[in-house]
């Protein structure tokens, strides 16, 4: 990989590896850090990692550094939003989803991250991930669950 | 099989969206089936989150590189038209160069074989100035060269050069005393090598100097093989002259017979035919 390839991976993975960071450690400082220590990797590597695996080869770093932040820390603070109310009249979804997100173990986070923010399937959420194909889907397929009684529960309480 | 204790599964696999289209359909037409399960489905779909396109990251010159900046020589606008005029005159003479030794190739060509090949004899190392024939006589035209055989018309050669070169032609006596020296029997071989048909062809201007002495040798005179007479087919048959003479009439009056015939072929004009019979024109139109 050139300098002018690597320089247009910046340009534009640079968003979208920051969003998942964000989500994965709930901290924009700390996706900062994840961001730049990724892209610093691919940098080094330069000259072993294809152009067009680039892409996938960032987020394997950054899932990998976002698994060891949350393994460092005892306990996660995710910054979740507000308790909001989920009716018809203010369809607010995604801040919703966003607290049902932080319900979440830090893998099952990553793989939903992955499955729906890149469109990833699920063998080559496997590679970034170093997981079987079965266990990206049984994990995956465990978090969906969750995400819908978590949504079920708000429908309840409303 | 879609099932009801499987149909979670697919529900999950639908908002992942792997589900293939054959097995989208089937869930489908399950889901019309039981129709208490759409609202499963429909949570599951809700399920699926999407980026958040106001988060970005600011600091991406941080993570940007420095490329290697190209260097861009400009010239001056005179020095590119001097340029282009340069490899215009170049790619001109270039050419003239060319085409001129391409025609020369194609003189040379020409000339060469156009040109008979006359080999030089072994000892004419003195007429090298002297003309060249283009054609022989016919009388020694028709000897042909024998490569191999040089060698020894070599004593002959030099015998016409002596009648036309006075200082050659002392040495040549020279030389003839020393074979008149020699044995008999080298003298006859000598004798031997000098027949014509071991000869190279002489120059002209040889051979007009050395005609006198050339004519007293009646074995220099070719007679040119005579034409093979034609004989007719009649003329081979293994039969009397007198059946061959009857035979040469039938063979004239059918010829003659099939003249007349395409004699009338070709006075066929359109739809008529004028032929004559006994001095009386005959036309027939058809």
């Amino acid at each position: 990989m050139e300098v002018n390839e690597y320089n247009a991976c910046v340009r534009e993975w640079a968003d979208a590896l920051f969003r998942f960071a964000c989500k994965c450690t709930g901290q924009a400082s700390d996706a900062h850090d994840v961001v730049q220590n990724s892209f610093e990797v691919l940098w080094q590597k330069r000259k072993e990692v294809e152009t067009g695996k680039a892409k996938a080869y960032l987020f394997q770093v950054a899932y990998r550094k976002s698994i060891d932040h949350y393994r460092k820390k005892v306990k996660i603070t995710f910054a979740a939003p507000p308790e909001e109310t989920y009716t018809p009249a203010n369809p607010d979804l995604k801040k919703i989803l966003d607290r049902a997100l932080a319900q979440l173990d830090d893998q099952a986070r990553a793989l939903v991250l992955l499955k729906d923010y890149e469109g990833y399937r699920y063998e080559e959420i496997a590679q970034i991930t170093d997981l079987t194909e079965t266990q990206v889907k049984v994990y995956l397929h465990r978090a969906r669950k969750i995400l819908k009684e978590y949504l079920v529960s708000v429908e309840n309480i409303i | 099989m879609i099932s009801w204790e499987n149909y979670e599964e697919y529900m999950m696999m639908h908002a992942d969206g792997e589900l293939k289209p054959a097995e989208a359909q089937e869930l489908m037409a399950f889901l019309d089936a039981n129709p208490t399960l759409k609202s499963e489905m429909a949570l599951y779909d809700l399920t699926r989150l999407t980026p958040d396109e106001s988060l970005t990251y600011h600091d991406k010159n941080s993570l940007l590189k420095p490329e290697p900046v190209k260097r861009v020589i400009s010239f001056p606008k005179w020095r590119k038209y001097a340029i282009a005029a340069g490899i215009a005159l170049l790619v001109f003479v270039s050419l003239f160069k060319y085409i001129d030794t391409n025609k020369n190739n194609a003189r040379i060509a020409k000339t060469d074989t156009t040109k008979p090949i006359i080999p030089e004899p072994a000892n004419n190392t003195s007429n090298k100035n002297e003309p060249q024939p283009q054609q022989e006589p016919k009388s020694i035209a028709a000897t042909t060269v024998q490569p191999a055989k040089v060698t020894h018309a070599t004593h002959h050669d030099i015998h016409p050069q002596i009648t036309h070169n006075k200082q050659l032609a002392n040495t040549k006596q020279n030389d003839n005393a020393l074979v008149n020296n020699i044995t008999p029997a080298a003298k006859a071989t000598t004798e031997i090598s000098s027949l014509p048909i071991t000869t190279t062809k002489p120059l002209p201007s040889e051979i007009a100097m050395a005609s006198p002495p050339m004519a007293t040798i009646p074995a220099y005179e070719i007679t040119p093989p005579a034409k093979p007479t034609k004989r007719s087919l009649i003329d081979r048959l293994p039969i009397d002259e007198a059946n061959k003479r009857q035979l040469k009439t039938i063979a004239h009056i059918t010829s003659g017979a099939s003249r007349s015939v395409s004699k009338v072929k070709e006075e066929i004009d359109g739809n008529a035919i004028t032929f004559n019979i006994k001095n009386n024109n005959i036309h027939i139109s058809f």
